[in-house]
């Protein structure tokens, strides 16, 4: 047992396991903030959609060889969160219809783009890197960091800013209409601040492992809380906790970073549900 | 019946968090060789964590110019080119990262020339005739000083009066 803990505490000094746990301290934030929303909006999957088309983004940024590809993800996935978003109130695609057709069309868009565009020798590890997020969190650039910091600064203070707006808006859009909340607004805003948190997230579990980072402390805070306040706070807890658990786990016992931080997460929630059932619910 | 379902459950978790324990420690072969101790030994740490140093070493090599680094790898030789090639994967072994080595004795390296790595070799480095190479593919510890070269206008990273350990 010391010699893991001096052994975490050797990793610890290293730069990159400390931009690691910050970066990931403040996905997790942002991600649990959102997840409550999402759920509640029955959107749960949207972030696995997104996380797709910011793949399909990502890719479509080799062949223009351009040296940052965040604007071009942002703006891709801005877009398409917007879209799924306004296709829930049409009749004719519906909500979770639209996710599914985005999010595989993106998938394979951009597979398709990458090896059809291959700019370097490593493209199937590439691929790899970035669908399951095998160690892109521990090899964060000090300037990926700070935006990670300034985008997270952004998604809460929008949060705590907006939250009896957003309250209302989540629960029962018609009513909120009715009293005079602009809804649309609050949507288009909403899907920006989801699409910033998706190609934020990718950094840390990979495209295809986000919605679990979304989804699992939500659904993990319903088990044993009622309100919307207390469900938000204890999803963000269980989110930042289990973030920083898996990463720890990650780093000392070798496994993916990714896969080790939703595997944490749905130990959460097999022990919320034991909870939940304990106390009646 | 609602029992024996948390039971279960808790079973499961128990089991979970059993998995994520018991870090597989990689054996050192630093004290069954003569060779002095490194002042990087990535032997001793998980591949997340080796993968990730091997990566913060390209992007910063300032911080590690004439250290002795000591790692664990696949061994990968090209004969074409004469080069060496020391293969470090990550945990899901889709991705890889090549640390490129010159063993203690080979002046052979067609990009080294200019580099001043006198003050890095040893003693009597010059005749020293090089160890023989592994098989590719085979794993391999090797331990050499770390430096920087010019390649096509493009830095990389090598490791320099190299030793395998065995």
């Amino acid at each position: 047992m010391s010699e893991i803990i001096k052994n975490l505490l050797d990793y610890l000094q290293f730069p990159f396991v400390q931009y690691a746990l910050i970066a990931g301290t403040l996905i997790a934030l942002c991600s649990s903030l959102l997840g409550v929303t999402l759920v509640l909006k029955r959107y749960s999957l949207i972030g696995d959609g997104l996380s797709h088309v910011a793949f399909c983004a990502m890719a479509c940024a080799l062949p223009l060889h351009m040296t940052n590809d965040m604007p071009l993800t942002l703006l891709l996935t801005i877009a398409c969160a917007v879209l799924l978003l306004r296709s829930g109130r049409n009749t004719r695609f519906t909500g979770d219809a639209a996710v599914a057709m985005i999010s595989v069309a993106s998938l394979a868009l951009g597979y398709l783009i990458i090896n059809l565009c291959a700019s370097s020798a490593n493209v199937s590890a590439d691929v790899c890197s970035t669908l399951f997020g095998s160690t892109s969190i521990l090899t964060l650039t000090p300037v990926k960091v700070w935006l990670c910091v300034a985008l997270s600064v952004v998604v809460v203070t929008f949060f705590v800013l907006f939250y009896h707006k957003i309250f209302a808006v989540v629960f029962d859009e018609e009513f909120a209409r009715a009293t005079g909340v602009r809804v649309e607004m609050y949507n288009l805003l909403l899907a920006i601040v989801i699409a910033v948190v998706i190609v934020l997230a990718m950094n840390l579990v990979g495209s295809l492992l986000i919605s679990a980072l979304v989804v699992f402390p939500a659904l993990s805070a319903l088990r044993v809380y009622k309100s919307f306040l207390s469900v938000t706070i204890c999803s963000v807890v269980v989110s930042v906790l289990g973030t920083l658990l898996g990463i720890i786990i990650s780093i000392l016992s070798g496994t993916p970073v990714g896969v080790t931080i939703v595997a944490v997460d749905l130990a959460v929630f097999i022990l919320f549900c034991i909870i939940g059932a304990c106390k009646g619910k | 019946m609602k029992t024996l379902q948390y039971i279960l459950f808790l079973s499961l978790i128990a089991l979970l968090l059993a998995s994520c324990g018991g870090a597989p420690q990689k054996s050192t072969t630093a004290n069954d060789t003569n060779t002095p101790a490194a002042e990087v030994d990535m032997t001793t740490m998980s591949k997340t964590m080796v993968y990730s140093e091997i990566n913060f070493m390209r992007s910063n090599p300032e911080r590690y110019m004439g250290k002795t680094i000591r790692v664990e790898g696949i061994m990968e030789y090209n004969p074409l080119l004469h080069r060496r090639y020391c293969v470090i994967a990550d945990a899901t072994a889709c991705c890889s990262v090549q640390l490129e080595f010159v063993l203690k004795g080979d002046h052979s390296h067609p990009f080294l020339n200019a580099l001043d790595s006198q003050n890095m070799q040893l003693p009597g480095a010059n005749e020293i005739t090089p160890q023989p190479d592994p098989q590719n593919g085979s794993k391999i510890v090797i331990q050499g000083y770390f430096q920087t070269f010019q390649e096509r206008e493009k830095q990389s990273v090598i490791l320099t009066d190299a030793l395998y350990c065995h």
